[in-house]
Parts: C-alpha cells; sequence; structure tokens
C-alpha cells in the first residue's frame, strides 16, 4: 500500500481514507474491549455504560467504510490489489463492527454482573481479552504492511483463547456445582468468555482476509495447525 | 572556443566597415562623379571659350598644340558643319557635323555640351562646342572632346585610394575589436564559471578583479554577494542545528503533521517516547503510528473546531505509556498553512504516582476502618448489656483488643516507615555479625514454623565478613522476610535461609520458600504501600500490607536493595543485597 501511485490523486486520496478509517475503527473496538474488560475488573457500570453509547461511532464508521468502498467499486472499478483490498476492507469493516457490538454485550453483562456480589477474581479473562485485543491490532498490523507471516501468526493465536475459554468453563463449572447460588453470576461471566472467544473469532477472520489480500489465498475455511494435513479436514 | 559574445562584438565591427563602404557607394559615389564630370566639363568649358577668342586661322594653325595643351581632341568645324580639322582624325574622313547637338546648341545659344556615344571613336565622350566669332560673323565652331573613360578612370584612381584607406583602417580596428571583445567576454566568461560553479553547490574562492571598470566592479560585487551568502548559509546551519538540537533534545516528544495528515517532521524524544523506528514513524499518519482510538477523536475535533486540545492517551498494553498529548496549528510562518502540531508529554510515572497515592489514602482508610468496625460493633454488643455470658464476653472483648492492637500495628508501621522515608529514623552503625543475626531470627520464628509444620533451614558458611549496619533494623528486615516466607508456605513446606558473603561487593541473604508463590505481573508492584497480590490473602493472615515496604526502604536506607524472584505454585526467593564495605559514612539517610 505504502508506494503504489495511481494516475489519479483522488482515487489514491480514497484508498489512504479508506485505510486510514479501517484504522481508527480498530483503534475505537480495541479501546472497548479494554473498557469492557476494565469496567468488569473495576465493577465499574459507569465505563460499561459508556462503551455501549460509544458503539454509536463504531456504527457510523462502519456505515462510512462501506458506503466508501461501493462507491470506489462503482466509479473507479478497480482491477486486481486495488479489487482486493476494498473487498477485504469491506470484510474487515463487517468483522469490526461486531467486535463493536461484542464490546457492547460484555458491558451489558458487565452491568448485571455489578449488581451482585463478585464472583471470584478474574486472571484469565483480562488475558483473554488481552490476547484478543492484540490480534485485532496485529491483524490491521499485517494489512498495513502486508505481512502474510504476522497474520498467519494472529490466525494460530485463535487457538490460545479457544483453551483459555475451555479453562474458564470449567473452572466456572465447578463454582456452579459447589454452590447453586452462583448460577447466575457464572454464566454471565461464561457468556462474556464465550464473548470473548467470539471476538477473537472475528480477529482471525480479519487475518484470514489480510491472508487473502497478500496472496490471494483464501485461507478462511483452513485451519492454521492442520495445514500439513488432509485439506477438508476441520478442527473438532 | 570563444563565447558568443566574442563572435557578437567582431560582428559589430564588420557589419559597421561594411555599413561605411555601402554609404560610401551608393550616396558618395554619385556625387563624386558627378562633380568630377562636371570639373572636366568646367574645365572643358573653360579651354573652349579661350580658345573661341582666337581667330579661325589661327586655331587651324596650332590645333595639335592646343589640343596637347588642353588634354583633348580638338574638332573645328566650319559654318557648314564641314570639319576643318581634327586633332587626332584626318578631316577628309569625318561627315558634316552640324547637326552634332553640341554644334547645335553652340549655334544658337554660342556654347553646346553633350555626353554621347562617338561613332568615330567608339566610346562615351564629352563633347563642348563654342562658336567662333569675329566682329559678330560667325567663323565656325571648336569642339573639344575628351572620353568619358578619361573621367571614370580618374573616379576609380579616387576610390582605389579611398578603398584602400579604407582596407588600411578596417584591419587594425577589426584587430583592435579582437582584442577589445575578449577583453570583455574573457572576464564575463569567468564570472559565468564562478555563478555556474556557485549553481552547481559549489563555494569557489572569490575572483580577482583586475580592473577598475565597470566588469571590475562587477567582480568586486558578485564577490561581496558570495561572500554574504556563505556567511548567510553559515548563520543559517548554525541557528538551524542549534534549533534542531534543542528540539532534539526536548524531553517532548514533537512532531509536525503536513497538509495531507502525514507526519513530517519530529524529534528525538518523540522516537524514544514511542520507541520507534525512523522509518515508521516519517510519512505515516498519526493513526498508524499511535493506532490511539482516543487521540484519533482529538485530532478530528481539532480538525472540527481548529481550538488546541489537550488529550490523555494510553498507548501499550504490557508496558503501558501514557501520554499528554497536545493538539495545536503552526501558525505565522509561510507554508504551515494546514500544517499541525502536537507535542507530547509523558505522563505516565505522574499517573503512576497519583494512582499509588489514590490507592494509599483508600487503603489506610480501608485498613483503620476494618479493625475499628470490629471495635465498634463488639463494644457496642457489650455496651447493650444483652451478654451476660461471662466467656462471650471474654471473647468479645479480647477481638476488640486484638483489632485494637492491630490498629496500633498499623499506625507503628506506618510511623516506622514515614520515619525511614524521612531520615527521622536514626540508624546505628555498628559492626554485624550476620550469623547471629539470622540465628537469632530463626530462634524468634521457631515456634511459628512449628505450628505450621514448616522446615527452617538455615545455611551459613562461616565465617561471614563482617559488615556495618543497624543491628535492629537487620532483625527487622530478616524477621519480616521470614514471616512473610512462613505465611505464604503451606504445611510441610520448607523456609530456606542461605547467606553469601563478598558477592560482587555484597553480603547477599537469600530466604526461599516453597509457598505459593507471587504472579510474574505483581512482582514489580510488591514493594507500594498496602500492594497485595490478592485483595484478601495477606490480611487475612494479620498483616498490615507495610512490611515489605518497610524492608525495601530500610535495605536502601542501608545502601542495599531487594530483589524478588518466584514462580507461581513453586515458592519465592528474596534476595537481601547488604554492600560488605565498610559503613557507609555518616550517611544514616537514604
Amino acid at each position: 500500500m505504502e508506494t503504489r501511485r495511481h494516475t489519479s490523486k483522488q482515487y489514491e486520496t480514497d484508498l489512504q481514507e479508506v485505510k486510514e478509517n479501517l484504522l481508527y475503527l480498530s483503534a475505537l473496538t480495541q479501546k472497548a474491549i479494554e473498557d469492557s474488560i476494565q469496567a468488569l475488573l473495576d465493577r465499574d457500570s459507569d465505563l460499561a455504560r459508556k462503551v455501549i453509547a460509544s458503539d454509536a461511532l463504531i456504527d457510523k464508521l462502519d456505515d462510512e467504510v462501506e458506503e466508501k468502498c461501493i462507491r470506489l467499486l462503482a466509479l473507479r472499478q478497480p482491477a486486481a490489489r486495488d479489487l482486493r483490498f476494498i473487498t477485504t476492507a469491506i470484510k474487515i469493516n463487517g468483522h469490526l463492527e461486531r467486535i463493536g457490538d461484542m464490546a457492547v454485550k460484555i458491558c451489558e453483562k458487565v452491568v448485571l454482573l455489578n449488581e451482585e456480589p463478585q464472583l471470584k477474581p478474574y486472571i484469565d479473562l483480562p488475558r483473554m481479552a488481552e490476547i484478543a485485543r492484540s490480534m485485532i491490532r496485529a491483524s490491521l498490523d499485517a494489512l498495513v504492511n502486508e505481512d502474510v507471516e504476522l497474520a498467519n501468526r494472529v490466525r494460530r493465536e485463535d487457538e490460545t483463547v479457544d483453551s483459555l475459554n475451555e479453562q474458564i468453563f470449567r473452572e466456572l463449572l465447578t463454582f456452579m456445582m459447589e454452590d447453586p447460588r452462583t448460577i447466575h453470576r457464572a454464566l454471565l461471566i461464561m457468556q462474556i468468555s464465550k464473548t470473548v472467544e467470539r471476538i477473537s473469532d472475528h480477529a482471525k477472520g480479519i487475518a484470514d482476509m489480510v491472508v487473502f489480500m497478500i496472496t490471494g489465498e483464501n485461507v478462511r475455511h483452513q485451519w492454521p495447525h492442520d495445514e500439513e494435513a488432509a485439506p477438508g479436514q476441520k478442527e473438532t | 572556443m570563444k563565447g558568443r559574445l566574442f563572435y557578437k562584438i567582431l560582428a559589430t565591427y564588420l557589419i559597421l566597415v561594411i555599413l561605411v563602404i555601402a554609404v560610401m557607394e551608393f550616396f558618395l559615389t554619385p556625387r563624386v562623379r558627378d562633380t568630377i564630370t562636371r570639373g572636366v566639363m568646367d574645365r572643358m568649358t573653360g579651354h573652349a571659350r579661350i580658345m573661341a577668342l582666337m581667330s579661325m586661322d589661327e586655331l587651324l594653325a596650332k590645333v595639335g598644340e592646343l589640343a596637347a595643351g588642353a588634354g583633348a581632341r580638338i574638332t573645328l568645324i566650319n559654318p557648314a558643319g564641314k570639319v576643318l580639322a581634327d586633332s587626332s582624325e584626318h578631316d577628309q574622313k569625318m561627315d558634316n557635323h552640324l547637326n552634332r547637338s553640341e554644334v547645335q546648341e553652340a549655334r544658337i545659344k554660342g556654347l553646346g555640351t553633350a555626353i554621347r556615344y562617338s561613332r568615330t571613336l567608339q566610346q562615351n565622350m564629352f563633347y563642348v562646342a563654342v562658336a567662333v566669332r569675329e566682329k559678330d560673323r560667325l567663323q565656325g565652331y571648336v569642339r573639344l572632346a575628351r572620353s568619358l573613360a578619361e573621367v571614370s578612370l580618374s573616379i576609380e584612381y579616387l576610390y582605389r585610394a579611398i578603398y584602400l584607406t579604407l582596407f588600411i583602417i578596417a584591419i587594425p580596428s577589426l584587430l583592435l575589436a579582437f582584442v577589445f571583445s575578449r577583453n570583455i567576454v574573457s572576464p564575463i566568461r569567468r564570472l559565468t564559471e564562478l555563478t555556474q560553479r556557485i549553481r552547481a553547490g559549489e563555494t569557489p574562492p572569490p575572483m580577482l578583479a583586475d580592473s577598475d571598470d565597470e566588469i571590475g566592479r562587477l567582480i568586486q560585487d558578485v564577490n561581496f554577494l558570495l561572500e554574504q551568502q556563505q556567511e548567510k548559509i553559515r548563520y543559517a546551519t548554525a541557528e538551524k542545528s542549534k534549533l534542531e538540537a534543542a528540539f532534539d533534545g526536548m524531553v517532548e516528544g514533537v512532531l509536525t503533521l503536513d497538509g495531507d495528515n502525514r507526519i513530517d517532521q519530529f524529534n528525538r524524544g518523540l522516537r524514544k517516547m514511542i520507541g520507534k523506528k525512523r522509518a515508521e514513524i516519517l510519512g505515516k499518519t498519526p493513526l498508524e503510528v499511535f493506532r490511539s482510538a482516543d487521540l484519533q477523536a482529538a485530532l478530528i475535533r481539532f480538525r472540527e473546531t481548529g481550538e488546541t486540545i489537550q488529550q490523555e492517551i494510553t498507548l501499550g498494553a504490557d508496558r503501558p505509556l501514557i501520554l499528554n498529548a497536545n493538539i495545536s496549528a503552526i501558525k505565522g510562518y509561510p507554508g504551515n498553512e494546514g500544517k499541525i502540531m502536537m507535542v507530547f508529554h509523558d505522563v505516565t510515572r505522574l499517573k503512576q504516582l497519583e494512582r499509588m497515592r489514590m490507592d494509599f489514602i483508600a487503603n489506610v482508610t480501608h485498613e483503620i476502618r476494618t479493625p475499628l468496625t470490629a471495635i465498634i460493633g463488639y463494644i457496642e454488643t457489650l455496651q447493650q448489656g444483652t451478654v451476660h455470658d461471662r466467656e462471650q464476653t471474654d471473647r468479645f472483648l479480647r477481638t476488640a483488643y486484638d483489632n485494637a492492637r492491630r490498629l496500633n500495628r498499623l499506625v507503628d508501621d506506618l510511623l516506622t516507615l514515614s520515619n525511614i522515608e524521612t531520615g527521622e529514623a536514626k540508624m546505628q552503625f555498628r559492626e554485624v555479625n550476620m550469623a547471629e543475626v539470622i540465628g537469632e531470627v530463626g530462634k524468634t520464628m521457631a515456634s511459628q514454623a512449628a505450628a505450621r509444620q514448616i522446615a527452617l533451614e538455615e545455611d551459613i558458611p562461616t565465617p561471614l565478613p563482617p559488615f556495618y549496619a543497624d543491628r535492629d533494623r537487620v532483625f527487622q528486615i530478616l524477621l519480616n522476610i521470614l514471616d512473610n516466607a512462613i505465611k505464604f508456605t503451606p504445611p510441610g513446606g520448607t523456609v530456606r535461609i542461605n547467606a553469601t558473603g563478598d558477592d560482587g561487593g555484597f553480603l547477599v541473604v537469600r530466604i526461599s520458600d516453597t509457598g505459593i508463590g507471587i504472579p510474574k505481573q505483581d512482582l514489580p508492584r510488591l514493594g507500594e504501600r498496602f500492594y497485595r497480590v490478592e485483595k484478601n490473602r495477606s490480611r487475612e493472615s494479620g498483616g498490615t500490607g507495610l512490611g515489605l515496604s518497610i524492608v525495601k526502604h530500610l535495605m536502601a536506607a542501608h545502601g542495599g536493595r531487594l530483589e524478588i524472584a518466584s514462580t507461581p505454585g513453586e515458592g519465592t526467593t528474596v534476595s537481601l543485597y547488604f554492600p560488605a564495605a565498610g559503613p557507609p559514612g555518616a550517611n544514616t539517610r537514604p
């Protein structure tokens, strides 16, 4: 993206603007995730409500990026790399918007959790959220720098989050078995954990699109760890 | 090759000479020809008139002499037109001359002239005829004729002389032009070379001015300009490097954005602050470099309002970096339209301190309130007089007492800490035998360790080098650490005390346990007051949350340091480094 020159200055500016908006969108969603987890840790319902309110900006930006991309497709009829970039941008945009919604979902649960005493100290959940957040950042880094290696690293990272999610699930299960009064809270935390896990899935989706954009190869339905294994084999 | 100017000057001279010749040819030649012709005619007329004074007979007799004297052919014609005599021809051969125009003119006016082709001599001739009269009776005509070629020849002579003169003048003048133009051109050419070198970015030495004329003055001026320019460049360079040094020397990070929202300038402070390479910053957008939604939002707000904006941004997850960004427009300098300046202050430390202070206040109030609530609660119950059971009353009182003591301990610890920090605490530096102190501490803690079924092992090589310290403080340090180690080791574990003499100038005491360990992210904050790894665990075990903080400060007061290494689930090792050297002077302040 760095040094490509187009004959039309306006076209160049438009593409750059799409890229900038994606970066802004990703920064906003990362902040939303950070804040939602902070709200969980600090039991800060005000912060949670602020995150919920700030989703409007993410949605607005999402609309803008999509519109811009479609206009570019219609007016410029881009080919090859530019076409791949714009279609990728549309996809990434959708992923980011969904991530924003998930941060909202987490915050809604946080508000509910704060109405009851804290069940347990959070250790794995913030770690998991931090990994998911860094995955978003790294996937956008991979987009900006056209770094396939980094994108593939992000795709592998998804598994760490999955296993952390399972660990949290097991841990909460023991809480619920010991004391039925904890079930409501444990379920809320479980939902948060699941949401974070889905955020990381979206981050992986972004990384998949980045790999597609750079190499032209569709890796969306391949899993990084069984790339050597028989094709079509999926994770169970 | 000579310059074009040289040829221009030379050509000018050449054209001038040719012009003079042409002017002469076109304007002078007809006049000169006219004048000479008229002169010849006048002379011939004069001669003819004189001759006409003579009688015809005399003329006839002297025709030859007269012709020689006048330098012309003389023809004597009688009134009837018959040629009586001719100085160059036999008269008989000649036809009647009465119809000749000059003769006809002389017959009427007495004098006639003509220029016409002579069939006799077959060339253009001048003719002058005068009537010869004697007592008003026409005797005949005397006619003088002269070849026109003769006149042309004399004109030619004249011209040859003129051309020769011109030629003689032209050669030296061209030579002069050559020398003159070369004299003008060569310094100009040298000047051109000089200015070309200046254009190429060189700094040539000044030129020598070898004349006082305009060119010489021009050279002097160019030299002056050259010198002045170099002076200005030197000045500008010096100013620039001064500015750059100041810009780079700033602790604050500074960057400027061009009209396209790209970073076109930044200082070393910024690079150090965010830990990125030059190429990762230059030409990028702020979003690409900082990835901060808050900064981007502030930038958008700034572009909308144009007002200077302050925004706090947090970068980095594992090592948080809190920056205070100031966004403003660059105004008042041409070429800076649409440029934006951002100044970043690193407020991470400030924010940390702020948080520590807030935590501290929150903690102190919390620590004080908990025992107070218990005390008030139990005393209230007793006051109400509903408890009559002696045993229960005792238990209530004991709990209230315990809590009061805990409060007391807390205040003591806070005071100790404050005293060490302000240097109020008097340190008594004496030679201390470390093995002895460790033995004492071990003895003190033995019963507590035994109660928790923890094996206490000591591994002290003898002799340990003596060192200077405040014995009571060292005791307090060791007691604190050992107390922690025992507290956080589950029953059946081991706590080992090990001392090494002279480890790089330090006497090192290591206390390791097989306890629950401390998570890695908590290690850096352990020395903070009231900082607890888990909010409840040390309070339950009766600590004030100040122990490690006191140890840390006491170690600093001894000129030593505290290091903690830990693996969660496996245990913790606390290393105490005491300076093995003599007493640290009279320095009792930390």
